[in-house]
């Protein structure tokens, strides 16, 4: 007997079909199954088709085997996870990334929520200069170079 | 504009909380979207090697307008101490860390503690490392505060500790690692709202029987101690709610410390006091968990007391949980003159890790397996050296018990109790 799957439409109409325990790490999946019919297909209108393919193979990934095959909750195979967690976030480029993260807040999944924004605070932000991440996160510098040498002099506590 | 600037200020918050405040201030000025964002951010890291941390500190707390911190974290470097002025955070503050590299002996790192009008919101303070100076010396107030923990602190006096703890009027665990030095000979522990305790004593104290803990908290539920100083612990009243007692002491006398908990439902023990260990007569009548260690040499005369005071005990494991301690020592065997009412009746798990087939070992064995009539599993595991022959005789064993299953395996290695 295979187990019941759930059918997600993505914002331009792909379709995935995934096992629910795959679909149900995300915490608004159930909401929308109670919502709609529980046959329907549940349309994601904030998610594109890739990035929920994206949100799919880490939900894959991640769902905890209940069957039990032994084995399954070993020190190793966490350490094997979290090598995967870290490959995956480091194969995406900077759009798809902020885009997981929206899609992970939206759907509501705490470990890939995490996992993005610690991602991005520890390789785009963290121990950078100012002008380091403004390159790496193309943030247009809007203030005139006269107004950020007030802003720094003002608040020279914060930048030693 | 850019992909992380479009973001809700939310997520931006969640992104920055995981930074350290160096690098949340600096983003002030990466453009002007992100100008106020970073006096917004719940949780606060400051992870400072400098001098400038006051400095740094103050200007964050002028400015910072969050209207909840959920964390502010200090990580000071023991070399460049610090003076930390708890009472000049600002409103709203639900946790505070403040930890320095281990040596509480050679800390600089100062901590005043705040006025009483202060942090009604403190919800948590953990400090670690660190010297508590008394500088107003009027009451301490922590109105909201439910988690406390000292960790390697150094006091102003003992009469000190009273005053933190009499102003928590909610505290609800407590935990207490005392250190060389910390100025308190007795640490006082009289708080009618505390659940959960543990007390520790650094391994690296010296041994002084006038060092010790009082505990006055009725309404505990559990209760753990590791101290091999040597001191004692004298618990005051009753707890009638405790649940879950974790005791490795090497106290002289532990009367006043297990006569206190008749309703314990858990309990683990390594004492090296046995038939002194609580008052002829007492019993555990909830108690279902037993766990007692085996290195030392008095817990055999330690078991039998206990099985016999417990007449509902479901769980009995036996191991030697301190590797290190010399020689195996094993009491001479003399059997029992009675048969404790939980093996007749209750007993249905015994596990025995470290099992090596030394002669007082199987008579223990032979004794808790033929006389327990409701055992479902006995399971003694092993190091591989022990003989094939040993564990062939183990499960030759008559067992009185017609459902009990029999199993040894090889031993699955020490498994830590103490984080």
């Amino acid at each position: 007997m295979s187990k019941k799957n759930i059918v997600l439409k993505s914002s331009n109409g792909i379709i995935f079909e995934v096992e629910e325990a795959v679909a149900l790490q995300s915490e608004t999946i159930p909401y929308m199954i109670e919502d709609d019919c529980a046959n329907d297909t549940i349309p994601l209108a904030n998610v594109t088709g890739d990035i929920l393919a994206l949100v799919i193979e880490y939900c894959k990934k991640h769902v905890v085997v209940a069957d039990g095959d032994g084995g399954g909750s070993s020190s190793s195979s966490q350490e094997d996870l979290k090598n995967w967690d870290a490959q995956f976030m480091n194969d995406l480029d900077q759009s798809k990334i902020f885009n997981l993260l929206l899609a992970a807040d939206f759907l509501n999944i705490k470990t890939l929520f995490d996992l993005t924004c610690q991602f991005v605070a520890d390789t785009m932000i963290k121990g950078k200069s100012v002008e380091e991440v403004r390159r790496t996160l193309n943030i247009e510098k809007d203030y005139t170079s006269e107004e950020e040498a007030k802003a720094r002099q003002e608040n020279e506590w914060a930048f030693k | 504009m850019d992909k992380i600037s479009e973001l809700p200020d939310e997520l931006i918050l969640t992104v920055l909380s995981s930074l350290p405040a160096k690098d949340v201030v600096s983003t002030m000025v990466l453009s002007k979207r992100w100008k106020f964002l970073w006096m917004f951010v719940p949780k606060l890291e400051c992870d400072y090697n400098d001098r400038r941390l006051c400095r740094f500190v103050n200007s964050l707390m002028l400015l910072h307008e969050a209207p909840v911190l959920e964390c502010l974290r200090f990580n000071v470097s023991q070399k460049t101490g610090a003076i930390l002025n708890i009472g000049a955070l600002k409103r709203g503050l639900r946790e505070v860390i403040i930890e320095t590299d281990d040596s509480p002996s050679l800390t600089k790192t100062l901590v005043l503690l705040p006025r009483p009008c202060f942090g009604t919101t403190l919800a948590a303070l953990r400090l670690s490392n660190v010297v508590l100076v008394d500088v107003y010396s009027s009451p301490l107030s922590f109105p909201s505060l439910k988690i406390l923990s000292l960790g390697s602190v150094i006091y102003p006096c003992g009469e000190f500790v009273n005053r933190i703890l009499s102003g928590c009027p909610v505290l609800q665990d407590l935990e207490v690692q005392r250190c060389e030095h910390d100025n308190v000979m007795i640490f006082v522990v009289r708080v009618p709202s505390l659940e959960s305790l543990w007390l520790l004593t650094s391994p690296d104290k010296a041994k002084d029987d006038a060092h010790g803990f009082v505990v006055e908290a009725p309404s505990l539920k559990i209760l753990n101690i590791l101290d091999y100083s040597s001191g004692f612990c004298t618990i005051d009243k009753k707890m009638h709610k405790i649940v879950s007692a974790n005791l490795d002491v090497d106290y002289s006398c532990t009367k006043k410390l297990l006569g206190r908990m008749a309703s314990v439902q858990q309990l683990y023990l390594c004492l090296s006091t046995s038939m002194e260990a609580y008052h002829e007569g007492r019993k555990y009548s909830q108690l279902v968990w037993l766990e007692l260690c085996t290195c030392q040499i008095e817990w055999f005369n330690l078991l039998m007391r206990l099985l016999k005071d417990s007449p509902k005990l479901r769980f009995l494991k036996l191991e030697q949980y301190h590797q290190d301690r010399t020689v195996r020592v094993m009491p001479c065997w003399s059997e029992p003159s009675y048969v404790p009412e939980c093996l007749t009746s209750s007993l249905e798990t015994f596990e025995w890790v470290g099992y090596d087939g030394r002669e007082e070992e199987k008579q223990v064995a032979r004794f808790i397996l033929g006389n327990s009539h409701r055992l479902k599993t006995a399971t003694f595991y092993h190091e591989a050296t022990v003989p094939e022959e040993k564990l062939i005789e183990l499960s030759m064993l008559r067992r009185s018990s017609s459902i009990c299953e029999l199993a040894c395996k090889e031993s699955y290695g020490q498994i830590p109790r103490y984080r």
